[in-house]
């Protein structure tokens, strides 16, 4: 279980949230979902121990937790391969015991083995970002932080790569938290969606979707998302323009 | 393996081309030779024959070593002291703000004030060249350091603290990399200014070294000498440069190279 209990974060003297409390359930998807700013990314960052709360607690049951990225925050100066190794490097591990492992999974996730010995440089953008996940997916996570992994690429790319992250997610157990300020995005990848506003400041609404992640019809992920959208504090939170744009 | 061979021949072919741009000045310097005569500019092969004449007798051997040990060593010194006191202002703030006046400074002294402060407390010795080269290239050294460390990445050392990487690795794997990218153009500037002050300090403070031949060559009115000299110079330069700093930049920084041939591909390929 992940909980954040009545967390509060300010910086610099602003409040970026007060008093926020959610709790998510073992080897469940949960997105968060709202306008940038709303604090979304910090309540990441302090599941992942970046930020302290400066009051409140976080109450993790998880020990092995990977986080992917909106950029790839590959090391430019390591091969792919080497990247994809790096927190397994860092647990100790020696290069020997986990090259086959990393082949393997980079031919899971639709990398070219000879990519490996690629700089970052020489990848694509979805290349890139394949190798960053699989990054975080080579260590065995137990949860599994992603802030905005998806945005940054095109659709059709975004979407394999979605359908993808929820494969290696329901077939590992994972918990994951999902941030996205895409409604459809969430809809169709996740378990929870918890909505998220700058005014008031906080969560406003949480929403349990039907269906399993990744093998929801279109239709059905719409639907959802429309209904989602006709709740007052929702729609408020994505703004009139964002709901005529849906 | 055969990475390796067709690392080196490449490497061979980008010297082939900067041949080429040698060649060009050589040619430029015979046609100036032939407007102007011997006194004022005389023919190369005059000079590279004084050269040759000189490495024969030994005194361009004895005179090339005394000028590198004072280039070189005040190079190192200045490289190790530079970097190591720029990383520390890079990391602090406040060091880096009580530190930067006093390079400003620094820089602002022309190295020919920092020969006559030398001159004064070292008298004609060697250890006037490598003072002044050290003072002089200083402040390069740590200004490149003091960039490479303020430019450092927050978000790879986030990523690297979430995967739980030691402080250790985070420096050697994350921080190192990249301010060596840095240090590297600001030592490469650094020995290069390092070989002219050198010089010029022999020139005027001590009776051994290239640039105390250059004087007697001057007091002698010996222009072939003294464009021997300077060939000399440039010649140790230029060894130095491509033979131990460039390969070595080059092994460090694979990373920003495209292996010739399939980079944009590479990179153009969609996925």
């Amino acid at each position: 279980m992940l909980a954040w209990k009545s967390v509060s974060v300010s910086r610099m003297g602003q409040e970026i949230f007060s008093d926020i409390s959610l709790e998510i359930g073992q080897g469940k998807i949960v997105s968060l979902v709202g306008p940038s700013g709303c604090g979304k990314t910090t309540l990441l960052m302090i599941a992942a121990g970046l930020i302290d709360a400066d009051s409140g607690s976080l109450e993790c049951d998880f020990r092995n937790p990977a986080m992917v990225f909106q950029e790839p925050r590959l090391l430019p100066w390591k091969r792919a391969g080497d990247n994809m190794a790096f927190g397994l490097a860092a647990r100790g591990q020696r290069r020997a015991d986990f090259q086959h492992r990393i082949g393997a999974l980079a031919v899971t996730l639709g990398l070219d083995l000879r990519d490996l010995d690629k700089y970052p440089h020489e990848l694509s953008g979805g290349m890139r970002q394949r190798v960053a996940l699989g990054r975080a997916l080579v260590i065995e996570p137990d949860l599994l932080l992603l802030d905005e992994p998806f945005s940054a690429l095109d659709v059709g790319l975004r979407q394999e790569l979605q359908d993808l992250m929820v494969r290696q997610i329901s077939d590992r157990g994972l918990t994951a938290v999902f941030i996205t300020h895409d409604l459809i995005e969430a809809a169709r990848i996740s378990d929870v969606i918890v909505v998220m506003d700058r005014h008031p400041r906080g969560i406003v609404y949480q929403h349990q979707m039907s269906g399993t992640p990744g093998c929801r019809a279109e239709r059905d992920i719409f639907n959802e998302v429309g209904d989602l959208l006709a709740v007052p504090v929702v729609a408020r939170a994505f703004g009139a323009q964002d709901t005529d744009r849906l | 393996m055969i990475g390796v061979i067709k690392g080196i021949a490449v490497y061979f072919w980008s010297v082939w081309g900067a041949l080429v741009g040698l060649f060009l000045f050589v040619t430029l310097w015979e046609t100036g030779h032939a407007v102007y005569g011997d006194f004022i500019l005389p023919a190369p092969a005059d000079a590279f024959a004084r050269l040759v004449g000189f490495i024969r007798d030994g005194s361009a051997i004895s005179a090339a070593s005394d000028t590198a040990i004072r280039a070189i060593g005040g190079f190192a010194v200045s490289g190790l002291i530079g970097s190591l006191v720029g990383v520390m202002a890079g990391l602090s703030m406040t060091a880096a703000r009580a530190v930067r006046p006093v390079v400003t400074v620094l820089l602002g002294i022309p190295p020919i004030a920092w020969i006559v402060l030398a001159l004064l407390w070292f008298g004609p010795t060697g250890m006037t060249p490598m003072f002044t080269v050290i003072v002089t290239s200083i402040p390069i050294t740590f200004a490149g350091a003091v960039e490479g460390t303020r430019t450092l990445d927050r978000e790879l050392e986030d990523m690297a603290r979430i995967f739980r990487a030691s402080r250790l690795r985070i420096f050697v794997d994350v921080h190192l990399p990249h301010i060596l990218s840095y240090l590297f153009p600001a030592w490469i500037t650094a020995l290069g200014m390092a070989w002219k002050v050198a010089v010029m300090a022999e020139l005027l403070a001590t009776s051994d070294g290239i640039g105390a031949r250059m004087a007697t060559a001057r007091v002698n009115l010996d222009t072939a000498a003294t464009m021997a000299w300077i060939v000399a110079v440039v010649g140790l330069l230029l060894a130095v440069e491509y033979l131990v700093l460039e390969p070595l930049k080059r092994r460090t920084e694979t990373w920003r190279r495209r292996p010739a041939g399939q980079g944009s591909s590479a990179q153009m390929r969609r996925m």
